[in-house]
This record gives C-alpha cells, sequence and structure tokens, in this order.
C-alpha cells in the first residue's frame, strides 16, 4: 500500500522532472562546470604523486556534495511553490511521500554520478584499485546524501528563505558522512583489498540508517505542519 | 616537553593558561547574562509603546 | 520554575569561589599532564558536560513538543539549545587552550575536536532555523523536527568516531577499565566542580527558559494588538 503510493509520487516527480529537465539540467550544468574548473586548474599531473589519492578523494566529493546542494532541494520547494503539496496530502499517506521523494532525489543523484564519476575518473587519471569498495563507497554516499537532503528539503519548503537555509541546515549533518566517504574513497583507490575501507562502508551504513530512520519517524510532524 | 626542562618555567606557563581557561569560561558567562538583559529589554521596549494605542 | 531558593544562591556563589582557590591551591597537580595543566580539568570538563546535557534536554523537549503540541516545551528546548551552543564554546575553547599546553598546538584535528566543532555547528544551524521561521507553531515543529534528526546522526558520531580512531584525548572521567583514576583531592574538587557548574547551568536554564516565554507572550500581544 505505502509503497505502491510511494512508487506513484516517485512515478509522478519523474514525468514532471522529465517534462521541464529543471533540477537534472541544474545538476549536471552545475557539476560539469566544476569538473571543468577542477579538471583545468589542478589537472591530472599537477599533484605530487603521493597526495593524488586524498586530494582527488575530496575533489570528487566535493563536486558531488555542491552538486546535491543545487538540486535535491527542489523536492518540496516544488510542491509548496505550485500549491499542490496540500493535494499530494491528501491523496498519499506520508510516509509514501518521504519514500517517493527519496528515490526521486536517489535517481536524480544516481544519474549525475554515473555521469560525473567516470568523467572526473578520466579527466584526473585517478585510478582505483578497490573497485568493489569504491562502488560501495559511492552507493551508501549517495544515499546519505538524498535522505538528508530530503528530509531537510521538507523543513526548508516550510520557510520563507528557502535556498539560503538548506545548505545551512544540511551541511553540518552532512559532514560526518562526507568524511568517510572521502576516507572510503582514498582507501579504494591505494588499497586493493576490500577489508581496508570497511570502517568507512560501515560509518555510511549506520549514518544511512540512522539518518532515513530518523526522517520517517519525523517526517510526519513536518509534512502536516 | 623535553625531560631535562626546568619544571617551574613549564608549571608557570601552564599556570598561566589555567587562568585563561578561568577568564574564558566566566567572560563567556557574562556575555550570556548581557545577551539575556538584552533580549528581554527590546521585548519590554517593543511592547511599551504599543500600550497606550 | 524555581531551581535554587535564595539560600542556594547563596551557597552556590559561595562554593563557586572555594572551587576556585581549591582548584588553584588546595588540588595538587596530577601526573602525566604537563605542569599545572591539570587544573583546567576541573574547568573543562563540567563546560563539556554540560554542554551535552543541554543537548539531551533539548531534544527531549523536542521530541515531548511534538508529542503534546505545547509551545512551552519549545521556549525549553531553545533556551537548552542556546546554552548547550554556549558551554559547547566554552569546552572547545579552553579544551584548545588544553590542547596548547599538552601537545603544543591549539587545534590539530583530534576526533574530540572535530567532534565538538560539528556539535557546534549542528546546533548553530538550529538556532538559525528558529530565526528563520516567524510563526511560532511552525517554527517549533520545524525546528523540533531538526534537532531530533541532528540529535539521531550527531552524538552518534560523538560517541562511534572518538572511539574509532586514536585520540590523544585524556581517558574521560571513567575510563576504559571502568575506574575513576583520580587521587583523592583531585577527585573532591573535580566532583564538586561538576556538581556547582551543573547548579549553574539549572539556574541559568530556568532564568532562560523563563525569559524566552516572556519575550515570547510579550511578542504574541504585541502580535495581537496589531491584527485588532
Amino acid at each position: 500500500m505505502i509503497l505502491r503510493a510511494a512508487a506513484a509520487v516517485f512515478v509522478k516527480d519523474l514525468r514532471t522532472e522529465w517534462r521541464t529537465r529543471v533540477a537534472l539540467n541544474a545538476l549536471l550544468l552545475f557539476a560539469f562546470s566544476v569538473l571543468i574548473l577542477v579538471g583545468y586548474a589542478v589537472g591530472p599531473t599537477r599533484l605530487a604523486l603521493e597526495d593524488r589519492p586524498i586530494v582527488n578523494s575530496v575533489l570528487l566529493w566535493i563536486v558531488l556534495f555542491f552538486s546535491a546542494m543545487t538540486g535535491l532541494s527542489r523536492a518540496f520547494v516544488n510542491e509548496e511553490e505550485t500549491g499542490t503539496a496540500s493535494a499530494l496530502r491528501l491523496s498519499a499517506p506520508p510516509a509514501a511521500v518521504f519514500l517517493g521523494k527519496l528515490l526521486g532525489n536517489l535517481a536524480l543523484l544516481g544519474v549525475v554520478m554515473a555521469l560525473v564519476v567516470p568523467l572526473f575518473l578520466a579527466l584526473m587519471s585517478f585510478g582505483i584499485a578497490a573497485p568493489g569498495l569504491f562502488l560501495a563507497i559511492l552507493a551508501f554516499g549517495a544515499i546519505g546524501l538524498a535522505s538528508a537532503s530530503t528530509f531537510i528539503a521538507a523543513i526548508v519548503a516550510k520557510t520563507a528563505a528557502k535556498g539560503a537555509l538548506f545548505a545551512v541546515l544540511a551541511t553540518p549533518l552532512l559532514l560526518p558522512p562526507l568524511v568517510a566517504a572521502v576516507t572510503g574513497t582514498r582507501i579504494a583507490a591505494t588499497e586493493p583489498e576490500l577489508a581496508a575501507g570497511l570502517d568507512a562502508v560501515r560509518l555510511l551504513f549506520a549514518f544511512d540508517g540512522i539518518m532515513i530512520t530518523a526522517s520517517f519517524l519525523l517526517f510526519d510532524a513536518v509534512w502536516r505542519e | 616537553m623535553t625531560p631535562d626542562a626546568p619544571t617551574a618555567a613549564v608549571s608557570h606557563g601552564a599556570l598561566f593558561y589555567v587562568a585563561a581557561v578561568n577568564i574564558i569560561i566566566w567572560a563567556g558567562l557574562f556575555a550570556y547574562l548581557v545577551h539575556l538583559d538584552r533580549k528581554v529589554r527590546s521585548a519590554m521596549s517593543r511592547q511599551t509603546p504599543e500600550d497606550p494605542s | 520554575m524555581k531551581v535554587l531558593g535564595s539560600v542556594g544562591k547563596v551557597v552556590l556563589g559561595v562554593g563557586m569561589a572555594v572551587i576556585l582557590w581549591a582548584a588553584f591551591l588546595y588540588a595538587h597537580p596530577a601526573e602525566s599532564f604537563i605542569g599545572e595543566s591539570s587544573r583546567i580539568v576541573f574547568f573543562h570538563v563540567p563546560t563539556a558536560w554540560i554542554s551535552a546535557l543541554a543537548f539531551l534536554l533539548a531534544a527531549w523537549h523536542s521530541a515531548l513538543y511534538l508529542k503534546t503540541r505545547k509551545i512551552e516545551r519549545d521556549d525549553a528546548a531553545a533556551s537548552a539549545a542556546r546554552l548547550g551552543v554556549l558551554f559547547c564554546v566554552l569546552a572547545t575553547v579552553t579544551g584548545s587552550l588544553f590542547a596548547k599546553v599538552m601537545w603544543n598546538s591549539y587545534w590539530n584535528w583530534d576526533p574530540r575536536q572535530t567532534s565538538i566543532v560539528l556539535l557546534l555547528l549542528v546546533y548553530g544551524a538550529y538556532l538559525g532555523l528558529r530565526q528563520a521561521i516567524e510563526e511560532p507553531e511552525r517554527r517549533a515543529t520545524l525546528s523540533a523536527a531538526y534537532a531530533l534528526v541532528a540529535f539521531a546522526t550527531v552524538p552518534f558520531l560523538m560517541f562511534a568516531v572518538p572511539r574509532m580512531y586514536a585520540s590523544l584525548h585524556p581517558d574521560t572521567v571513567i575510563n576504559a577499565r571502568g575506574k575513576v583514576e583520580m587521587s583523592p583531592d583531585i577527585k573532591l574538587v573535580f566532583f564538586t566542580s561538576m556538581i556547582a557548574f551543573t547548579a549553574l547551568f539549572a539556574w541559568m536554564y530556568a532564568l532562560d527558559v523563563k525569559a524566552t516565554r516572556l519575550v515570547r507572550r510579550l511578542e504574541e500581544r504585541a502580535d495581537g494588538g496589531h491584527t485588532a
């Protein structure tokens, strides 16, 4: 029941997004601009060999983080601005709305990552020693970014400041998973065995779990406000 | 930090930091008092002119 | 809400003075600390403890606000968060002075330092959110939701991360072996100081809640005057 409603919300959002592609275009344009800036200014060879893993990991997550900050706040702002929020409130249970929006943001971020990450690796000649670990870090990192962004977007949509407030509220929550993601990416770049980065994966997984559980419990109050 | 450093000089330096810690804590609490005072005062002053009207 | 009677306030004032005297002149410096720096513990640890207590209170009152929808709970949560930030700043700065004495650098991204800065950012954001919303009920609901999500994610890191990475920070009061390893004189001053600072916080908190409530009522009356 909730899953079906969530799927309906997800599909509805995909359709509206596909019609205008505002969020996707904003995300991709932003990500590519930063990518070009980083690729041009830093490039693959300008860094000392031993600095490359950590600097490239930080740069990759900075690109992804700021892309998330520009694009993912739209999830609820649109609904409140066009006045469709109250219709949605009546037609779907809150948990379904949250799940649908979360999946939408995750899909958006997934598309961006699928294009940006390979490009980043190519532009910076950033080699990955443990692709499995790297993919796990990317996946759990994306879930963390998307879940925190979705919940904060729901809060921000109810305030007057919206965009300015979004980054202020989301950044402190996202710093811990981002630090773990950067650490994990650095390990994935240098250590071939999977076990080395397990701590980072575990931390990301714990963050994702707590964030999603807390969001589901609290979304009701925010959504009905 | 070296083992043969004169301990008297080290303790003196450390005492300076203990004093600094105290000054910071009490200054912080004082700043909070000022903030609270200002908050109550501004709320009261915003209130009073509207009362006669 | 009366926390300390007038006698209590006098006792607290005299007690604080005695603690200050004892911290400098009665307790002996602890071993394995450089010089007299162990005396910082009498002041730094209570501020850190109180900021943790205050954030716990903020989360508690936020949860109760969402449950009961009584705006007084929101006043209490806001006051607790504000005082939590104050004591968190004090703990950060005094901790950084301690780091300067012990490790000869004010800031070295020790896990403890990192996590306390995260706490500051989170509750700073909480206070920012409160300032951005005019309407009291909406402000109460949204900030309570944010406070609870923040409380669920960040303290987890407060407790998980410092244990995952090697920290230079001395053992917490009760160390890994489950014992309080302090000499008796230090122990006496330390726990008296913890109690006194907690009492001081209780007083400040009661005062702040009262002031917040007062300010909100005055604003409500002013708004009522406009619409009438």
